[in-house]
């Protein structure tokens, strides 16, 4: 007891991280359970699903492989005439639309996941007291970032809308240990920490000659840092049918400060000298979450039903804005497992996953959709040195339901955009002069935006996972 | 033989088909609906409008042009778009040339004598092209500096087949004085005496022309980035001919040197412009890149007396300006 409340005290006062294998889970079994797993995990997966389950299984190991398809869109509504930038010559108060880089697009495409998963349930020496440890690694690489904003801004780069909480958040590796002991037969604690990189970045920058920006010296001091997560796990076996688990993970995110100490030659007197630009990058974010879990377990039927609450509402996007006015989530997810014969069990499961993401009828785009999630798999069992093997395949739909966004049209005018600005944002004033007249200008009456989700947009498709394993039990 | 399927493989049948129903649903692309914005219409400004004629005009036919003795009566808006090249020059390295484009905004009224035209011109408003993302501001205020600037032209009938005429067409050509501008020197010949060297404050030719309290004229970078205290001199010369009624179209010749005596941050360091190669010697060829319009803007004219109190003021061309010529982008190819 004592260790054990030892081992919760010191990973609870550690910093706060977690993992995104939410998406799709760890392994076949939970895959095809869509995650419904918190009270019925029994090998190395329960790091993910609950550090407490590890008390189920004495020793495992397992490999496997996951990927997914998906068909997805976010088709932009077509732009009425009369809201673009206007091309005004030399004089124009800002970039004139026609000289974007990337063209207002559709998108038809997320990053696909790919990648191996490995883990490990072991014990040393102490009875009850078992360790356990998975990791998932892409095969792109240990990860991916991508910022981008989620209104105007975003015209002068992709100029186009991306889904915000699947595809590319779902890129980076992930590593996850924990340990669990069994206090009773009926009641289990597991205490863990999962891994997330870090990187902060320090450039000197020194501009001899300001007219020629692409002639600069340059020094770069860069860190790379871990910083880990609590998972907290409980088990209850009330009797051999049932289990009742509760596990809560913290939040997590890949952050990268970027801090630029800039001295450009002739401004040394400058109270502003050097020019200090600060920049924060958060991706992969995942939030904190507790999940209850109830287990029933009789003749050859499990079924497992989880409830699960995020806390979006303290979401952090891209570009490290954290007032994104999501909302906390409760998703529910139900799996079942027949035992069809001694060496075969068919695993199925449904979920739903609201979205966190109120209506963007304002200035923002983030998207996306309520997610129904179906999975589907068996596990084939053979006997290796004596010991179960078991091979295993899940398939997993996840039906993004449409969903229609029209941006609001204000009456009595638009907001120029700015700092604070929720609402459509009018991106040059009306009584923007002229710079040779100083009159009104007619074409910057009314909204100009580029706004690359204006008026509207429209989101739904599918992402398709698969995946097989192997786990050995001994 | 066949079989009945057994318990679990009709289970998994069933998953499969509820997998297969679910994707062939989801193919579907949902009912688009309609955003609440209609079209909306401005009118944009840019470009000129259609003051009397184009260049191939003749103006000699219409009654209402008058005769080489009344054609420039009255009060008329002059606007210069000027191409200049320069170099920032930062610690003593020469940066790329780039193009300058002055755009300047006046009042002329002309006293005739024959063929002889003398011109007083009012410089309302100075619009610079921004550089390297600057813009210079030149506050409305040093206009005042030296005005009116006068100089003595001439009016003529256009040379068909002068091989220098501005624009094709017209009827009369006037060719103005050429009117030199001074900012912040006294020079014992302020055409030909070389400018102060950079950063020379201590010239003794050096005045506090706009009576700030620093030497020279003062100009702001961007958004009051910086101050930097310059002297100039600038000769320019305009070449128009008679397009229509209260109407004369062409080029002219600018050629200005500018030297930054002193500074503040960045403003410390010397910009200087050239003479734009294009231009030709000092005494002044037409630049194809130089446009000048003038227009007669008072109520005998096309009337941009918009109070009504008989004159034209600096304010009311102003703000049709865009009427008779609005600036053109810089395009610093033209400097390389």
């Amino acid at each position: 007891m004592v260790v054990a409340a030892t081992w919760l005290l010191a990973v609870c006062a550690s910093d706060a991280r977690a993992n995104p294998l939410d998406v799709v889970g760890l392994g076949s079994r939970g895959g095809a359970m869509v995650g419904a797993l918190s009270a019925s995990a029994d090998d190395y997966t329960a790091v993910h699903y609950n550090m407490a389950a590890l008390t189920r299984s004495r020793g495992s190991f397992g490999v496997g492989l996951v990927a997914s398809l998906d068909d997805v869109s976010i088709h932009l509504k077509g732009r009425p005439d009369g809201y673009d930038l206007p091309d005004q010559g030399a004089s124009s108060a800002a970039i004139p639309s026609k000289y974007r880089l990337s063209q207002r697009s559709d998108t038809n495409d997320i990053p696909n996941i790919a990648g191996v998963h490995i883990g490990a349930v072991g014990q040393i020496g102490i009875k009850d007291l078992h360790f356990g440890i998975g990791a998932y690694l892409p095969f792109q690489g240990l990860g991916s970032q991508r910022t981008r904003f989620p209104d105007e801004r975003e015209q002068y780069f992709s100029n186009r809308l991306d889904f915000e909480l699947i595809g590319q958040r779902s890129q980076h590796f992930v590593f996850i240990v924990g340990t669990a002991y069994a206090l009773t037969d009926w009641l289990s604690v597991g205490a863990g920490i999962s891994f997330l990189p870090r990187a902060t970045a320090q450039t000197g920058v020194y501009l001899d000659n300001a007219a020629d920006q692409s002639d600069v010296d340059l020094v770069v001091v860069n860190e790379q840092k871990g910083r880990v997560a609590p998972h907290l796990g409980l088990l209850l076996t009330p009797s051999k049918e049932t289990r009742f688990s509760l596990a809560w993970r913290g939040a997590n995110y890949f952050a990268i400060n970027l801090d630029n100490n800039i001295q450009i030659k002739g401004f040394e007197t400058s109270e502003d000298f050097p020019v200090l630009q600060r920049q924060r990058v958060v991706t992969n974010f995942t939030p904190e979450q507790a999940v209850f879990g109830a287990a029933l377990e009789r003749s050859g039927w499990l079924v497992n039903l989880d409830a699960s609450w995020q806390r979006w509402s303290d979401y952090i996007d891209t570009q490290g804005f954290s007032n994104t006015g999501f909302d906390d989530t409760l998703g529910v997810r139900l799996g079942v497992e027949r035992q069809a014969s001694a060496d075969t069990a068919f695993r199925f499961g449904v979920g739903f996953e609201p979205s966190p993401v109120p209506e963007q009828t304002g200035r923002t785009n983030y998207v996306d959709n309520d997610r129904v999630i179906a999975g589907l798999g068996a596990g084939h069992q053979m006997k290796v040195f004596g010991s179960p093997l078991e091979l295993g395949w899940f398939l997993q739909l996840h039906y993004l339901r449409p969903r229609d966004t029209n941006k609001d049209a204000a009456e009595g005018g638009y907001p120029v955009c700015a700092d604070g600005v929720t609402g459509l944002c009018d991106e040059i004033a009306d009584d923007t002069p002229d710079a040779v007249t100083g009159q009104p200008v007619p074409a910057y009456q009314g909204l100009q935006t580029g706004n690359p989700g204006f008026p509207g947009f429209q989101s739904w498709g599918i992402v398709m996972a698969f995946g097989v394993d192997a786990r050995w039990k001994f | 033989m066949c079989h009945p399927p057994r318990p679990n493989r009709r289970l998994a049948r069933a998953a499969l088909a509820c997998f297969a129903v679910a994707a062939a649903l989801t193919a579907c692309e949902p009912d688009l609906t309609d955003a609440a914005f209609p079209d909306q219409r401005t009118d944009a400004v840019g470009g000129t409008s259609d003051l009397g004629g184009g260049a191939g005009d003749s103006a000699a036919s219409d009654g209402a042009a008058g005769s080489v003795e009344t054609a420039l009566e009255g009060t008329w808006g002059v606007v210069t778009d000027m191409s200049l090249c320069g170099r920032l020059i930062l610690g003593g390295i020469a940066g790329t040339p780039f193009e300058i484009r002055t755009f300047v905004i006046a009042l002329s009224t002309f006293e005739q004598d024959g063929p002889w035209v003398r011109e007083s011109r009012r410089i309302c408003r100075r619009v610079s092209t921004p550089v390297v993302g600057f813009e210079t501001n030149v506050p409305d205020e040093t206009n005042e500096l030296d005005s009116p600037l006068v100089a003595t032209g001439a009016l003529y009938p256009v040379d068909p087949d002068a091989p220098d005429n501005p624009v094709p067409g017209g009827d009369l050509r006037y060719k103005s004085g050429i009117f030199l501008e001074v900012w912040g020197l006294n020079m014992d010949d302020p055409w030909l005496d070389p400018l102060p060297a950079f950063k020379d404050a201590d010239d003794e030719r050096i005045f506090d022309h706009d009576g700030d309290g620093k030497p020279g004229v003062t100009l702001t970078l961007g958004d009051n980035d910086c101050e930097m205290y310059v002297v100039q001199r600038a000769k320019r010369q305009t070449d128009v001919v008679r397009t229509g009624p209260f109407t004369f179209e062409g080029g002219g010749m600018l050629n200005s040197k500018q030297t930054v005596v002193a500074g503040e941050g960045i403003c410390g360091q010397q910009y200087t412009t050239a003479p734009n190669q294009s231009l030709g010697d000092e005494n002044g060829e037409n630049s194809a890149e130089n446009t000048t319009r003038m227009v007669r803007v008072d109520p005998g004219g096309l009337n941009f007396d918009t109070n009504g109190d008989g004159e034209v003021s600096c304010d009311e061309l102003v703000a049709r300006s865009a009427e008779i010529l609005s600036p053109r982008d810089a395009n610093n190819a033209r400097c390389n």
